[in-house]
């Protein structure tokens, strides 16, 4: 994988505009979340929650954007459709980066929060995992590992309904209840218990997803 | 050493599903050019793509890929969202080429392949032949290990496919081994080694003792007919006239005398269509 093969694709998915309806959605959402009154942390918790759908739904775009033929040739110029795989949920989750600053950012510039800066961090780091498991997800739901893309829709909403109703699933609903608790005790520990199930589940997804789509190749 | 050697290579779709691919041994050496030949859904594109390293077999050894290749699909999709300019741009730098080298090098190569109005026309908008030229520079924009081309002379006009069977061949001078499928006669007469895929197995050297008929036939369901038709390689309709290409020309004038249809031209060409 390298810089040059990033580039590519997040040119081509810019350019394919499918990413408009997500960020909206999101911006929607953290406008919302905003709104709820409360704290900075509180708000965190809805955001994060809602980031996690986000990335999995950016995901979805950034692996199917390319034309199966137009992935052909990519795979044949960079050696390997591991590397493309790869890239691709790189470049999806590249692309939830800005929109984890701007969640975290938010509340702080228009909002009437104040916040501490370990309140801050404990937001970055719950929104970073929730995109990184919503890009687990994502390349789970996406092209070869399911084909028909009603299927993959239909799972992601049963995935992020999920992830809010079944009490303590890791990560959003955890990330939910630890920042929107009245007075957050041991926050850190919890976000960090939270955040290595995060990095396991989403681990777990994305070699699951290239082993499918490898045998399907 | 071979450039890319596959053996007993099958594949199918889906677990029950046919063998487009059925025990496949393929091998070619820097500076050769391979001609495969065959109907259409006869795997041809299939072939290309497992030696290309684009998809995998099903069964089967890839024992040599090549390092870098060349790649061109039969048709450059339509949905690329990007001119010809920024796309090759894109492939030069994956390959490792600078800027600047790999825009020398897609100017050259868009020049000599007349690519009209231009390159910086959106590929969309691009016609079937022109956004093959695309499809071309890309794969030529470095001078790889292995050029594997899936049918490049369709759409093509004649100044452009001449263009092509030159660069070909230089990229041949220079240790490339090409890999073609090709329904073209030219470069089939060139080819070191030619092959027929039919019935998912590689048949060597039918390609070049091709004959090509053409038939006026009955009004018929045209799938019928060719399904009936013995020893066929490839087809082609014009209205109530079929060109067939065959190696086994007496079956198939028999099998058309016998139905009743017209023969009116039957030659040896150098290849399929």
């Amino acid at each position: 994988m390298t810089v040059a093969l990033l580039r590519y694709l997040a040119a081509d998915v810019l350019r394919s505009q499918r990413w408009v309806p997500a960020v909206l959605c999101f911006l929607i959402a953290i406008s919302v979340g905003d709104a709820g009154g409360g704290s900075a942390l509180s708000c965190y918790g809805s955001t994060s929650a809602a980031m996690l759908a986000i990335a999995l739904w950016l995901t979805m775009v950034v692996t199917g954007s390319e034309d199966p033929v137009q992935t052909a040739i990519t795979v044949v110029t960079v050696g390997g459709a591991s590397r493309v795989r790869l890239a691709k949920i790189v470049t999806a989750y590249l692309a939830c980066l800005p929109l984890v600053v701007f969640a975290v950012g938010w509340p702080l510039l228009v909002g009437a929060h104040q916040a501490s800066v370990s309140a801050v961090a404990a937001g970055l780091v719950a929104h970073l995992v929730t995109a990184l498991t919503g890009v687990g997800f994502g390349a789970l739901l996406s092209r070869p590992v399911l084909r028909h893309t009603a299927w993959a829709v239909l799972l992601g909403v049963g995935i992020c309904v999920a992830e809010l109703a079944i009490p303590d699933c890791p990560p959003a609903r955890q990330l939910l209840t630890a920042l929107g608790a009245d007075h957050p005790h041991h926050l850190a520990a919890a976000i960090a218990v939270t955040a290595a199930q995060a990095v396991a589940i989403a681990a777990v997804a994305i070699v699951g997803a290239h082993r499918i789509a490898r045998s399907r190749a | 050493m071979h450039t890319v050697d596959v053996a007993r290579v099958r594949k199918r779709f889906s677990a029950r599903g046919r063998w487009v691919l059925d025990g496949v041994d393929l091998a070619a050496d820097p500076g050769t050019l391979t001609v495969i030949a065959g109907g259409n859904g006869s795997g041809k594109s299939t072939l290309l793509r497992i030696v290309a390293g684009a998809s995998e077999p099903t069964s089967g050894k890839v024992r040599r890929r090549a390092r870098s290749v060349g790649y061109v699909p039969e048709r450059l999709p339509t949905s690329l969202r990007m001119t010809g300019n920024q796309y090759v741009a894109h492939m030069g730098r994956m390959r490792g080429l600078t800027a600047s080298r790999a825009a020398r090098r897609a100017s050259d190569l868009f020049d000599r392949l007349e690519l009209r109005p231009g390159p910086d026309v959106p590929i969309g908008s691009l016609s079937k032949g022109n956004s093959q030229k695309v499809a071309l520079t890309q794969a030529l924009l470095a001078m790889p290990e292995l050029l594997v081309l899936d049918e490049p002379f369709s759409g093509l006009d004649e100044p452009a496919a001449a263009a092509l069977i030159d660069l070909v061949e230089e990229a041949r001078s220079a240790g490339t081994a090409a890999l073609v499928s090709a329904h073209d006669t030219e470069i089939a007469g060139g080819a070191d080694e030619s092959f027929v895929l039919t019935d998912g197995r590689l048949v060597p050297g039918l390609a070049a003792a091709a004959t090509m008929m053409e038939l006026l036939l009955q009004p018929l369901d045209q799938r019928a007919v060719v399904a009936a038709l013995p020893a066929v390689l490839d087809h082609q309709w014009s209205g109530r006239l079929l060109k067939v290409w065959s190696h086994d020309a007496d079956a198939v004038l028999r099998f058309a005398l016998g139905a009743g249809w017209s023969l009116v031209e039957a030659r040896r060409t150098g290849g399929v269509r």
